[in-house]
């Protein structure tokens, strides 16, 4: 007979390989903006917000990326936007100051990235900033 | 408003979970109760003192992050340390428990934390950290008294 505290932790323990699995699978999702409160029904698709004017070029495409105090690849992503396109509008959003901000586009983790035009459509999101590396080299 | 401490490794805490949730879950097969007030001890240096003293993450530091690639992002050690307070009442509480002779109530606030710690070291869900950051983001939105 194996002893009830045995069955207990093989249950947990399933149930964090449960949980670990559950998890890895809704981060892809977010990663690749499937999931959410706006997804527009049967397509799958995101509809974000549209970007607040403040935060956009007068004229062209606008890169705003969302930071926090402790993100170590932040600077990376600015740099690697600045050597790709040089003189286009980037612009930092602090995620902890901005909460409201944030959860509308979805942020989760740091860098988030948001490539708008110039009416403040969302054109590409951008979760990590090796995303954002492989668009810039794949639109080069 | 003070400045954030220095960032660390976020896999120094995904150890301490870890251990903590194996040496819980041991001590819950095998029927030890020490391993409660043992945990607390071992939660308890970090999380009052910091990184730098709790057993787990100083073995962390010293031997094993040394042997790995450096991390891909760094984190603010405020929440982990706030989570590790919160299973250090919970585990003092299950002590306290085993000492009056309420074994199962002890148990239970025991599974309680390691569940959690569990879930925080298979997944990087850690309950406490957002229970803090969730507190720091109401207070610092609020306008300076």
């Amino acid at each position: 007979m194996i002893p009830v505290r045995a069955i207990i932790v093989i249950a947990l323990l399933f149930l964090f390989a449960l949980a670990r699995r559950l998890y890895a699978r809704w981060r892809a999702d977010v990663a690749a903006g499937r999931v959410g409160a706006r997804t527009k029904r049967g397509t799958g698709e995101r509809a974000w917000p549209q970007v607040p004017g403040d935060l956009l070029a007068t004229e062209g495409r606008s890169w705003i990326v969302f930071t926090t105090p402790t993100c170590a690849s932040c600077d990376a992503v600015r740099s690697s936007i600045a050597g790709a396109e040089p003189g286009s509008h980037v612009v930092t959003v602090d995620a902890t100051r901005e909460p409201h901000l944030a959860d509308a586009y979805g942020v989760r983790s740091a860098p988030t990235t948001v490539l708008a035009d110039a009416s403040g459509r969302v054109l590409a999101r951008f979760v990590g900033a090796a995303a954002v590396a492989e668009h810039l080299r794949r639109s080069a | 408003m003070a400045t954030s401490p220095a960032p660390i490794d976020p896999r120094g805490p995904r150890l301490n979970q870890a251990v903590l949730t194996a040496g819980l879950l041991a001590g819950f097969v095998l029927d030890q109760p020490v391993v409660a007030p043992a945990f607390a001890a071992v939660l308890f240096l970090g999380a009052a003192f910091g990184p730098r003293f709790g057993p787990v993450l100083r073995f962390y530091a010293d031997v094993v992050r040394p042997r790995l690639a450096p991390p891909a992002e760094l984190e603010d050690p405020r929440p982990p340390r706030f989570a590790a307070a919160v299973g250090v009442a919970f585990l003092a509480a299950a002590t306290l428990a085993f000492a009056a002779g309420a074994a199962p109530l002890g148990w239970a606030l025991t599974l309680v934390v390691a569940a959690l710690a569990g879930l925080a070291a298979a997944t990087g869900i850690c309950v406490g950290c957002e229970v803090y950051l969730f507190a720091a983001r109401r207070l610092r939105v609020r306008p300076a008294a």
